[in-house]
């Protein structure tokens, strides 16, 4: 890991900022350009490996081809000892996550404000034929003056990008609070992939927490396929109704069933008089059968029935011997 | 009747590239069973983080066994050979150490020391992630224990059928064992090499372990996921069912691989059962030792390392 003050390629390390997937991101300064870069460079593990190359070879094409204030604009690439490296701008703020972590719930107005800047460049990237697919909090920045910045591209789909398959030494399962159920069922996804990543940190901005969470990230995706989203205006902040339908439309399994893009998302927000509520009827409802509760419930009945049969058994054994048999 | 073991190494030119060989060993219980190890580097990847071993790992103790496993090591360019390498070298000298063991105990306690030693060479060498995958069949008489962690599989391939043995540590191979995933999408999911359990990874490593009944006939492949990905398993029993031998077989799924455009490298041991005694006692044992046949010779996929080289 490189420290402050060493030299790489031309740039002066400034800090080590994280290590995001398998690349360490520092701030750097840049001499010839006198301005702060951050340099996202691939730690060891991921050398030689093709599936690393590829995400690094479309982060740098994203981040290029795209223009605007959401999103973290690429200044470049290079390589070292044939290992490559990017660079990007570098953004001055605070993650969405800390700001959750410390600040969580949001008003309503703060929380539609953040969601809505965030929803506009997510559309911009889709309307340029890229789909983030890893929108989480962690990878948005949000700047002094208010201004959401989208991280990491790495995994975006692009029109032309071919299926790229998480490595076997990345973390597991990374952030499953933000997978769509399709995500969960192995597809690619869509644009309205996205779209679910946004109700679900809308969701989390309004209420202080996501609508599912647990300790074991398999089960936190299997919520995702299975149970009903919390009604928002039925938690404590009561979020407005309005806004608990439109977060509940996002929020469906079946992509089809959600906005049909992120500016039909928007235009919702515009228009909060217009939005059906009878979509509230579908959450917090009925839960969705879920196999693996299933199968433990029925092992449990299963076992209950057994100990009470062997009961029964001994208890007439026992009486077959009190009365002499 | 004696059991003799010979090994045989041949280099086979790869499909993937004409500038490319792949790697094959031979090991030949006669008149028992016939084990063939096969590895290629593939199209993708600029080198071979696969590694197989087996070996004749007879306790002293008359009782006939055998020991083969693959590794598919990950850490980069640098390192992910690395790992296979020295897991398989660590399990390997451990098994041999105390093979006359209940075979569990033995198979837990050598993975349980790969594992720790290599944290320990991440630690002394300052790598920062490096860890393999294991899979592992000790096969006595009717007996086949195996030992697994991560996502190689092992497959029975019996009566034109081939039943994968083992459960696969990666997100998705959860997912399925949750019913969350219905099995059939495993392949094609994005999370399929993810892995949640592998040797290196974590501070204490539990693998699972299962006991089959062999039969005469039976054919058993442990392989990477550069194979089983790619193939599906009614596949993998067609193409055993046309195969007249291991090599054969063994080739055919490389070559199928290869064919499907597999990303990874691509490893395999087939093991062909032509006999099974019934209690694991080497025939004529007393025999062999007094004629003096050294136990516990391993060959390993890319050397040749004899059971009492040192640890690393």
């Amino acid at each position: 890991m490189l420290k402050p003050g060493d030299q790489f390629d031309g740039f002066e390390i400034r800090s080590h900022i994280a290590r995001g997937g398998m690349s360490d991101i520092y701030r750097a300064y840049e001499p010839a350009a006198r301005r702060d870069v951050v340099l996202k460079i691939p730690d060891s593990s991921g050398w030689g490996d093709p599936v690393q190359f590829e995400r690094f070879q479309r982060e740098l094409e994203v981040t290029q081809t795209l223009d605007h204030p959401t999103i973290q604009r690429g200044l470049g690439s290079g390589s070292v000892d044939h290992i490559p490296y990017l660079v990007a701008e570098y953004v001055e703020g605070r993650s969405l996550r800390e700001l959750i972590d410390s600040e969580a719930p949001f008003a309503p107005p703060r929380a539609e404000e953040l969601i809505r800047k965030i929803a506009d460049g997510i559309a911009y990237c889709h309307e340029h034929g890229v789909v983030h697919r890893d929108l989480k909090p962690e990878n948005i920045l949000i700047t002094a003056a208010g201004q959401p910045v989208i991280l990491d591209f790495g995994l975006a789909l692009t029109r032309k990008g071919r299926r790229i398959t998480y490595p076997k030494l990345s973390s597991i399962a990374g952030t499953p609070e933000y997978m769509a159920p399709e995500q969960v069922d192995g597809q690619r996804g869509d644009p309205r992939t996205d779209l679910y990543a946004i109700g679900i940190i809308f969701y989390e901005m309004l209420a202080g927490h996501p609508p599912f969470e647990g300790d074991n990230p398999m089960a936190v995706m299997g919520q995702h396929v299975f149970r009903s989203i919390p009604r928002l205006d039925r938690q404590e902040p009561a979020g407005p109704e309005s806004m608990a339908a439109i977060v509940i439309r996002c929020l469906q399994k079946k992509p089809d069933d959600r906005f049909p893009d992120v500016r039909a998302f928007l235009e919702a927000l515009d228009h909060p008089e217009s939005v059906d509520l009878a979509i509230l009827q579908t959450a917090g409802g009925k839960e969705a059968a879920d196999p693996y509760l299933r199968n433990q419930v029925l092992v449990a009945l299963a076992i209950s029935l057994g100990v009470l049969s062997a009961v029964a058994l001994l208890a007439i054994f026992l009486q077959w011997v009190h009365t002499g048999g | 009747m004696g059991a003799k073991v010979t090994l045989r190494t041949e280099v086979l030119p790869s499909t993937g590239s004409p500038h490319r060989s792949m790697v094959s060993t031979t090991m030949t219980v006669s008149p028992l069973m016939v084990g063939v190890g096969i590895s290629d580097t593939g199209t993708q990847r600029g080198d071979n983080q696969d590694s197989y071993r087996m070996a004749d790992a007879s306790g002293g103790d008359s009782r006939l066994r055998t020991l083969f496993a693959v590794a598919d090591g990950m850490g980069g360019l640098l390192h992910g050979r690395f790992a296979s390498t020295v897991a398989l070298q660590l399990f390997f000298e451990s098994f041999l150490r105390d093979s006359s063991s209940n075979a569990e105990r033995v198979l837990r306690r050598s993975a349980e020391e790969a594992h720790f030693g290599l944290q320990q060479a991440m630690q002394q060498l300052g790598i920062p992630r490096m860890g393999t995958t294991l899979t592992a069949a000790c096969l006595e008489g009717s007996r086949m224990s195996l030992a697994h962690i991560g996502d190689s599989r092992a497959y029975l391939i019996r009566s034109g059928r081939a039943e994968c043995l083992t459960h696969d540590h990666s997100t998705a191979g959860e997912l399925v064992r949750m019913r969350i995933l219905s099995p059939e999408k495993i392949r094609g999911h994005a999370r399929r090499s993810e892995l949640t359990k592998g040797l290196g990874l974590g501070l204490f490593v539990q693998p699972d372990i299962h006991h089959i009944t062999v039969c005469e006939g039976d054919r058993i492949v442990l392989c990477t996921d550069g194979v089983w990905s790619v193939i599906e398993d009614e596949e993998l029993a067609n193409a055993s069912a046309a195969s007249e031998s291991p090599l054969e077989f063994g080739r055919t799924l490389v070559d199928l691989a290869m064919e499907r455009g597999s990303e990874d490298n691509v490893s395999a041991i087939v093991i062909h059962l032509n006999q099974v005694p019934t209690e694991g006692r080497r025939a004529g044992g007393l025999l062999d030792r007094l004629l003096g046949r050294k136990r516990g010779a391993v060959h390993a996929g890319r050397t040749r390392t004899p059971a009492d080289t040192r640890m690393l």
